[in-house]
Formats: structure tokens, sequence, C-alpha cells
């Protein structure tokens, strides 16, 4: 997928956290096209509609009701037409084994919320820019792992 | 059972063109990375077809030549580390003199269509390979290092968190770990 | 085969050999002189007619000369001197052997000597014939020599004829006396010979039958040899040569040589019984065989010998014996080794008992000194092969505590007599089961006494058909455990509470701040230029105060992370830790150009992230903490110790621990702060000039005190500083 707008998820049930998530990708200069979920049941079920356009990149958080971000990581990897979507977790600080187990259960990213808007960018930035590279060159996507 | 299995892009795309060009009978020509030289001219039709059967084996062909070239650096940047042990010029000059364009014009093109320099992606590359020598292969990270062309192994291990944010160790360990729970689960 | 009648009857025919030899030696003597007489008669005979002949002889002679001279006279010639000294010569001689032969018999020898005078006479008148004889006539003038002659003559054959008589008549005594003699002597020849060849067929019976005889011993003797079981051999003195006895050879040896020394007795006959039996240099064996023969005593030896690497045990009996010695051996190692075997068991027997006396004392000890109740009962049937009860057969002192009688006064009672405790209740069932089955039964049982609960737990084990109940009050013992369950349930809430607050300050406490942080940035970036010097000043405040309170949180909660609970310990190659430890750093490491240098780790018993964490927040640290424009060196070095050699007062339950030291050549503290600096928060530095919030430190001592170890510090100001903690080493 040459293609030069990298297709964006986020499922995070903060409303103030969604805002400036926007934000942020709006002011990257990477081409996106994001699209935003209040939780984890809202982007599954929209993941599942047939003949959507698969966004490249997801970004889960991990604290969400209904259904949290692990449950939906663990839902996605179980998907084989969902393979070559990236998940990256976006949460406030765990523990070592937890952050440890979401790479086991499958993501690709883990993201520690920063807290400032420009440590959000610049995060954000470097994980589209790792991700695009994976999705544009022969990088082995299976070994995509990266941690902010 | 499983088997572990490393991939010669290069040697697939070029055996995938052959079958599929030679399946749809076109004249054509291999040269440089990523590059074929059509001896003819296509319909719209043929086009079409060549497209669609291509795209099967997810290869696209790129219309674009900024993009194109840029493909070709990356084929050449595959190259230049698959033997980089016996290259001794550096970087620059082996791409400027493969490819036959300036250094400057080729990284200026790079950075343009990546967002990201010729430097990182090696080095984004470099790492990518250790991790497959990780994933794939019993090697040490001493001698991995070694392969790669880092002056030790701290080297290796220093860039290789600065560019995952995890330790090597740490990377395996978790990719056992992804295994072990994948092989549970089927 | 009897040997007395064999050796009295050689006596009785020793007699009868000497009888017979002297009975024919007398016969022998008598025959012997009758042959003699017999010669001798035949002898006289003989002489007899040798004297008639030389009688007539004599006569002859004379008669010779007559006619000689006569025809001298008739023919007259004269007949030579010397013819007549030859004549008389003759005569002489004649004369003198007959009276030689006339020796014994004085009559005779009278008529000799007659005769002898005539001889003279007749001599004279045939000298005097002679003489006229020259010139005569005949018949004139010799006729009264003549007739002398004539005369003398007659005389002569006169007295001849009466010689011849008396001979004659001697001859013919002499000759009856022969005939008779003739007759006895060859009946006595005949008798003696007879009587010889009786004695001679006699004894040659005698040693013909003493022959078989010795056959049939010698016989009965070899099958004895052959067939027994002992060796039976048989030597004879080798002299040396001063003359004493300084060897044997072997005369005769039987098969049992074969069968217990592999000799074969053909091959050693013959053969020095030194060459042959080795073990005869041993204990001086040789030179009571030699005693044995010299002094003529029997020898005895019982002894252990190695033949063909065979262990054997013979008893040997040496008995002097005609010109040797005889060897009995028996092979006595089969009786040796039962003996030995008797003498293992009798041992075996005894340490047995010993071991059974010791295991009743044991066991009467053990029964005695403990607080349970033991119990062994025999079960009563009914006619229909149910078991309704127990007897009791045996009961230990401790039910005095549970049931208040005197013990001997129980057994031989039936259970439901002595305890409904038992009899009514679950018990009773498990011991019907545990007896039927066969099978060790474990329970527990409750019961109420003076409104008390007790628990009770017992176990039934079927031995030999004695049933044996062992019970155990536990009722402390199961108060105790709801005790410590309770305890347990507690605990595990305010645990849970714990995680919960855990839980909420990891995510609810910092959201907040977090947003704070955010929503301040977001509006410096947005207002800034609006915003008065001293209004971006606060505002600058405000958000280091938020970035403060968030580092604290996240550190507050790192160090409540630390699990204390040890129970998941486990093998920690400290090496691999340190590994790790150093990955994470590297970059910092490459950065600031550090060189480690480290010693070889130990594993021990702990958390591996616990101790990961312990290493990173040292190590990083001493990288932190490092002189500007310097190389930092960082040593960690460890020595076993043993806890007699720690002054740091902790409690060392362990005997050795490892000191592990981290040293650096950074920028040190004052030691007086050494201990300040492991409290939580406690910061030696401006916040401004070193990152970190004091945390680290603390939470190193929380772990190293997790793992029952002690940590402390040694440092100067510039001096660089070494932080040393102990483990246990197990």
């Amino acid at each position: 997928m040459s293609i030069k707008i990298l297709n964006i998820a986020l499922a995070d049930d903060d409303e103030d956290d969604r805002t400036l998530f926007k934000e942020a990708i709006d002011e990257i200069p990477i081409e996106t096209k994001l699209s935003l979920f209040n939780h984890g049941q809202e982007l599954m079920d929209h993941l599942s509609l047939p003949n959507i356009i698969l966004p490249h990149l997801v970004f889960l958080d991990l604290n969400m009701p209904i259904k949290n971000g692990m449950q939906c990581l663990q839902e996605i990897r179980k998907n084989p037409m969902l393979d070559q979507v990236a998940v990256a977790i976006y949460s406030t600080s765990s523990s070592e084994k937890d952050i440890e187990s979401t790479f086991i259960h499958g993501a690709n990213v883990y993201i520690n919320k920063p807290n400032n808007f420009y440590n959000l960018k610049d995060v954000i930035e470097r994980v589209l820019q790792v991700n695009w590279q994976y999705q544009t060159s022969n990088l082995n996507k299976d070994n995509f792992l990266f941690r902010l | 059972m499983r088997i572990n299995v490393r991939i010669d892009c290069n040697l697939i795309l070029r055996t995938v063109l052959r079958e599929q060009l030679d399946e749809l009978d076109i004249a054509y020509e291999l040269s440089g990375p990523g590059e074929v030289f059509i001896r003819q001219e296509l319909s719209d039709e043929k086009k079409e077809r060549l497209v669609l059967a291509l795209r099967k084996y997810g290869i696209e062909i790129i219309d674009d030549k900024q993009l194109a070239l840029v493909e070709r650096i990356k084929a050449a940047i595959d190259e230049m580390l698959e033997h980089e042990g016996e290259i001794a010029e550096k970087v620059s000059c082996y791409l400027a003199s493969k490819l036959n364009y300036s250094y400057s014009y080729l990284s200026g093109l790079f950075s343009e269509n990546t967002f990201t320099s010729i430097e990182n992606f090696i080095i984004l590359r470099k790492v990518d390979l250790a991790k497959e020598f990780i994933c794939n292969t019993d090697l040490t990270l001493t001698e991995i290092a070694y392969r790669l062309n880092y002056s030790s192994v701290a080297h290796l291990s220093a860039q290789f968190k600065k560019t995952t944010g995890l330790t090597p160790t740490n990377f395996q360990r978790i990719i056992e770990k992804r295994k072990a729970r994948f092989a549970e689960q089927t | 085969m009897n040997f007395k009648e064999f050796s009295t009857s050689t006596k009785k025919y020793i007699i009868l050999l000497i009888a017979s030899v002297v009975v024919l030696l007398i016969a022998e003597s008598v025959t012997f002189r009758q042959i003699g007489l017999l010669k001798e008669s035949a002898n006289r005979v003989a002489r007899n007619l040798e004297v008639q002949k030389a009688i007539n002889n004599l006569y002859t002679h004379y008669s010779t000369m007559q006619s000689e001279e006569l025809m001298a006279l008739l023919l007259g010639k004269e007949i030579k001197e010397s013819s007549w000294e030859a004549h008389k010569e003759r005569t002489y001689t004649s004369y003198k052997s007959l009276e030689i032969l006339l020796k014994d018999a004085p009559a005779q020898q009278k008529r000799l000597r007659e005769i002898g005078e005539l001889q003279d006479a007749y001599y004279n008148a045939l000298g005097s014939l002679q003489e006229s004889g020259a010139d005569s006539t005949l018949l004139s003038g010799n006729r009264p020599a003549l007739i002398k002659l004539t005369q003398t003559l007659a005389a002569i054959r006169a007295i001849k004829d009466q010689m011849l008589l008396e001979e004659h008549r001697a001859v013919t005594l002499r000759k009856e006396e022969f005939d008779d003699r003739a007759d006895i002597t060859p009946l006595f020849t005949l008798l003696l010979a007879l009587f010889s060849l009786a004695v001679f067929l006699l004894a040659f019976a005698r040693i013909y039958r003493n022959k078989q005889r010795i056959k049939a011993s010698q016989e009965f003797l070899e099958s004895i040899l052959r067939n027994t079981n002992n060796i039976v051999n048989y030597y004879e003195p080798v002299l040396d040569d001063s003359g004493n006895v300084k060897d044997f050879r072997i005369v005769f040896a039987n098969e049992c040589n074969r069968t217990y020394l592999g000799l074969d007795p053909e091959q050693i006959k013959g053969q020095l019984i030194s060459k042959v039996f080795h073990f005869l240099s041993l204990n001086g064996e040789l030179n009571q065989l030699i005693r044995c023969y010299t002094d003529q005593e029997v020898v005895y030896l019982d002894r252990q010998l190695i033949v063909q690497g065979k262990k054997m045990w013979f008893k040997s009996t040496i008995v002097p014996h005609a010109n040797g010695i005889l060897v009995t051996g028996t092979n006595n190692t089969r009786a040796k080794e039962d003996e030995e075997k008797l003498r293992d068991l009798n041992e075996q027997l005894r340490n047995q008992n010993e071991d059974l006396l010791r295991a009743e004392a044991f066991l009467e000890g053990v029964l005695r000194s403990t607080k349970n109740v033991i119990m062994s009962f025999d079960p009563v049937w009914d006619g229909m092969n149910t078991i309704v009860d127990f007897k009791l057969l045996y009961i230990n002192t401790a039910i005095q505590g549970i049931v208040n009688n005197e013990v001997s006064g129980l057994v031989g009672k039936n259970v439901s007599e002595i305890s409904p405790l038992i009899f009514d209740s679950d018990i009773f069932r498990h011991m019907v089961a545990c007896y039927k089955d066969d099978k060790l039964v474990d329970f527990e049982t409750t019961y109420t006494r003076l409104g008390i609960e007790h628990w009770l737990q017992g176990t039934a084990i079927k031995w030999h058909q004695v049933i044996t109940l062992n019970l155990v009050d536990i009722s402390k013992l199961v108060l105790a455990e709801q005790n410590l369950k309770k305890r347990n349930l507690q605990l595990k809430r305010s645990n849970e509470e714990l995680e919960s607050f855990n839980r909420v300050a990891s995510h609810d406490l910092q959201e907040p701040l977090r947003k704070i942080q955010m929503f301040l940035s977001r509006f410096f970036d947005m207002e800034q230029g609006k915003l008065s010097k001293k209004g971006q000043e606060y505002l600058a405040k405000v958000n280091k105060a938020a970035e403060r309170m968030q580092s604290l949180i996240v550190n507050l909660l790192a160090y409540s992370r630390i699990d204390s609970t040890n129970d998941n310990f486990e093998d920690v190659d400290l090496n691999h830790i340190l590994n790790k430890v150093l990955e994470e750093l590297a970059l910092t490491i490459t950065e600031t150009g550090a060189k480690i240098r480290k010693d070889k780790l130990p594993v021990i018993r702990g958390v591996p992230f616990q101790m990961e964490q312990l290493f990173l927040n040292l190590l990083s640290n001493a990288l932190k903490y490092s002189k500007p424009q310097t190389q930092p060196l960082i040593e960690i070095r460890v020595e076993e110790v043993h806890r007699s050699h720690i002054g740091q007062d902790f409690i060392k339950s362990s005997r050795n621990y490892h000191r592990i030291s981290v040293k650096d050549n950074g920028i040190g503290f004052d030691p007086a702060n050494a201990s300040k600096i492991f409290e939580v928060f406690q910061r030696l530095h401006q916040k401004t000039e070193y990152s970190g919030n004091g945390i680290g430190l603390a939470i190193c001592k929380k772990i190293v005190e997790n793992h029952f170890g002690h940590i402390h510090a040694i440092s100067g100001p510039g001096e660089g500083s070494t932080f040393i903690f102990y483990l246990p080493s197990s």
C-alpha cells in the first residue's frame, strides 16, 4: 500500500484525549485520515463492517468501559482480516508486566500518554513515521514493536 | 510443526515478475532493483491485467517516477546491507554511484517522500534485520552485532533500544512469549 | 576277612614250619646215616675184595717167583738180579698195601706177619736155589732147597687160604649186613621224600591260600582307597647326606589327590612331596612330617590350604607305618564352611535378638511418651459375618486424658462398654471399613465434652488381623487453623484494597494530573502572547508543580509495587540481570563513555524483576552522579562472607552472605548523610541540579530488605560512592 495517506483510528473514552489527539494529528505533516471512537465496542463494530477501508494503525486506550483496550487488542489479533492493521496501545503508565503483556498479545506499539502537547505531537509523529516505513517498505511487520 | 523462513525480496520479486510477464506473453527485460523494462507498448487492457496480476502478489506498479526512485534507493540500501562487510566506501558514495544520481538529490528526494532521512531509514532497516536475526536464528547478540557491522554489542543494544524502545533481550523475550501464546491457542 | 585269625594262623604256620623243618632234619639225618652205613658196608665189601685181590696178588708174586725160578732151573738160565729185585719190590709194595688194608683186622695182620716171616724164608730158599742152581742138576743138589721152597710156598699158600677164608667170611658178613641195610635205606629215603613232598604241598597250599587272602585284602584295601573321600598317601623318607630325613618320596597316592588337589596319582608317584605339595612349606608342615617319622609319633594337622586358587580345609592324620608315613587327609572345607555359617547365623540371631529388644524398648518408649491414644482391637463378630464390636487388646497410657479410667481395667472389654464416644461415632464405622477393606483409614471427627467441641484426628490400620487405632486431639490445631484462615481473609481483603488503591493511584490520580499539564501546555501555546511575563512565570510554576506531583505519584507507585511477599522467590542469575540492565542503560553508557568493570555474580534466590530494579537504580545513579568531564568508572564486585564478618546490624538468618558492591568515581556525598539517602523522598541536591526524586535508593533498600539482606553506602564528597548490599547465600 504505497498510498501517502495513513488511515488512523483512535478508541478512547476520554473526550479531552480524543480532542487533543486530533489536534496533534492535524499538526503533523504526514497526511492522515483519522477516525475517532468512544470505546472499544464502537471500534470493533466499525472494523467488522464489510468493505470498509481498514485503518493502517489503530490507537487503543487501555481503560475503557464496555470493552477495554486489551479485549479489543485480542479480538483484532484473532481476526485474520485485520492482520495488516498495526495496533498501538496508548495509555497512562502501567507496570512493566502489563506493558509486556500488551506486546505479547499482539500490540505493535506502546505509548505512555504524554503530559504535554509537544510530547504528544512528537510521539504520535514518531509512531506514524515508523509505521509508515513499515507500510511502505519490505520491513517485517510481525516484528514491528515500538515503545515510547 | 513450525518452520522459520527468510525472504530474499529481490529474488521473489524477480521470479514473480518473470512468471507473470511470461504468462501474459509480454516481452521484457529486468534491469536494476525494482525495475522492469517492457519492450513493447502495452494496451490498456493488458496493462490492467498485468496490474491486477501483480497486485495479487502485493506488487504495485509505481507510476510516479519519484516514488520509483525511492523504491530503488530502498532496494539499493537492502543490497548494501547484504554485503555491508565488503563495502569499503561510504553510504553516500555507494548509493550515488549505484543509482547514478548525486547523493544530495537522492537524500532530498527520499526525505520528501518518506518523511525520514536515508540515514534513519538505514538504521531502521538494520534494526529490522537484527530483529529478524533474533527471531529466526540462534545467533547470539555478539554474532548479530558482528554481522550487521556494529562495533560492539553495546552499540547494537543502544541503537536497538533507541529505535524500538526495547532492549534486544526484551524484544526476544516478547517474541518468544508471543509465539508460545500463539502455539497454545492453535 | 578276619584279620585276627589271619595273624594268629600265621603264628601257627610258623610253628608248624619249624616243626616240619625239625622233623625233616631228623629224618634227613637218619637217612643220611643210613646211607653212610650203606656206603660203609659197600666200602667194606670193596675193601674185602681188594684185600682178597691183594692177598692173591701177593701169593701170585710168590708163585711167580717160584715158577720163574723153576723155569730158570729147568732151563738152566740165570735170573737176573734186577728182576729179582723188581719182583721183591713188587712184592714188598703189595705186602705194604696189604698191611695198610688189613690195618683194622688184627687176626689178618697176624697172619700177614706170618706170611712175612715165611716170605723171608721163601726168599732164602729162593736165594739158595739160585746159588746152587748154576751148576746143578736139578734133581740132586737142589732138592732140599726146592723142597723148602715148595714147602714155604705151601705154607704161604695155606696162610693165604686162611686169610682168604677169613676174608670171605668177612665179606659174607658184610654182604649180609649190606643187604639188610640196602633194604632199609631206600625206604627211609622214600619216606623222607614223601614227607618233604607233604610239607612242601602243605606249605604251597598255605602260601596259595595266603596269597588269595592277601589278594582279597588288597582288593578290599584298594577299594577303600579308591572309594574313600579322603586323601590317603604313603611316603617314604628321603635322606640327605648326613642321614637325616629331609624329604619324602610319594610311594602311593589315591584318587582323591586328583579330586581335591588336581594331582594325577600316577604322575606324582615317585616324586618328592616338597615339590608336589607346595603347601608343605607353609607352617613347617614338612618338618612335622619328618618329626612323625623320626619320632614315630602320630601328627594331627587341621588347617586351611590354598590349592589352585581355592581355599580348602584339610584335617590330616599322619601315622608312621612300616618304613614311611601314612597320610590321611579329610577335606573339611564343607564342614568348616558350615561351621562358619552356623557361627554367622548365631551371630545374626544374637543381633536380631538385640534388635528386637531394642525395638521393644523403643516401642514401649514411644507408646508411653506419646500423647496420642493408641489402641489395638480384635473384632467381635456376630453370627453373620458382621463386625458388631471390638475387643480391646492394648491401650497406652495417654488414654487417661480422654477417658478417666485405669488402663488395666479396660483391656479385654469391648468398645461398647468402654467408650460410647468411639462406639457411637464415625470412628466405629471407619474401624470396620479399615478391617474389612484391609486398608489404612485416615479420618477426622469431632466430639463435644462439657459443652466444648473437640477435634480428633485418627488413623486406623489393620496389621496381622489386629486393628490399631491412633487418635490425636487436634482441637488446638484446628482452632489455630481457623484463626489463620480468618487472618488470611483479612489480609486478602486488605491486599485487595491496596491493589485497588494502586489501580486508582496509577490511573485515576494521574489522569487529572496529566490533563492539568496537558491543558496548561495548550493554554500556554495558545495564549502565550496574551500573557504578561509574570503570568507566564506563574503558569510555568504551576506546570512544574504538576510535574513534580506526577513524578511523585509514579515513584510512589513504583515503591509500593515492590511486592513484599517472598514466596515467589526463584533462582536468579545476577549476571543475567546485570547484563539486561547494562543493555537498558546502553545508550547512556555510550553517551557518557562509561567503563564498567564487573565480577562474575552469583545465583541467588529472589524476584528477578526486583533485582533488575535494584541494579538499574544503583547503576543509573552511578551514571547520573558522575563527575563532569570525567569518564565514569563503575566497578561491580562480589565476595562471599560469613555472617560473623558482617559489621552491619541486621538479622542475619543465613550463615553466609554475598557482599556485592557498586562503586563509582562520581561526585560522592557527605558520609553524614549515609543513612538519610535511603529514606523515601530524601534528596541531597537541589531539585534543579540532578533529576530524580529521591525514591530510587529507597526502592533499593526495600528490595534488598525484601530479600533478607541489607544495604549501606560509603562515600566522601568528590570521592565517588560505593553502595554495598548483602544478599543471603543459599
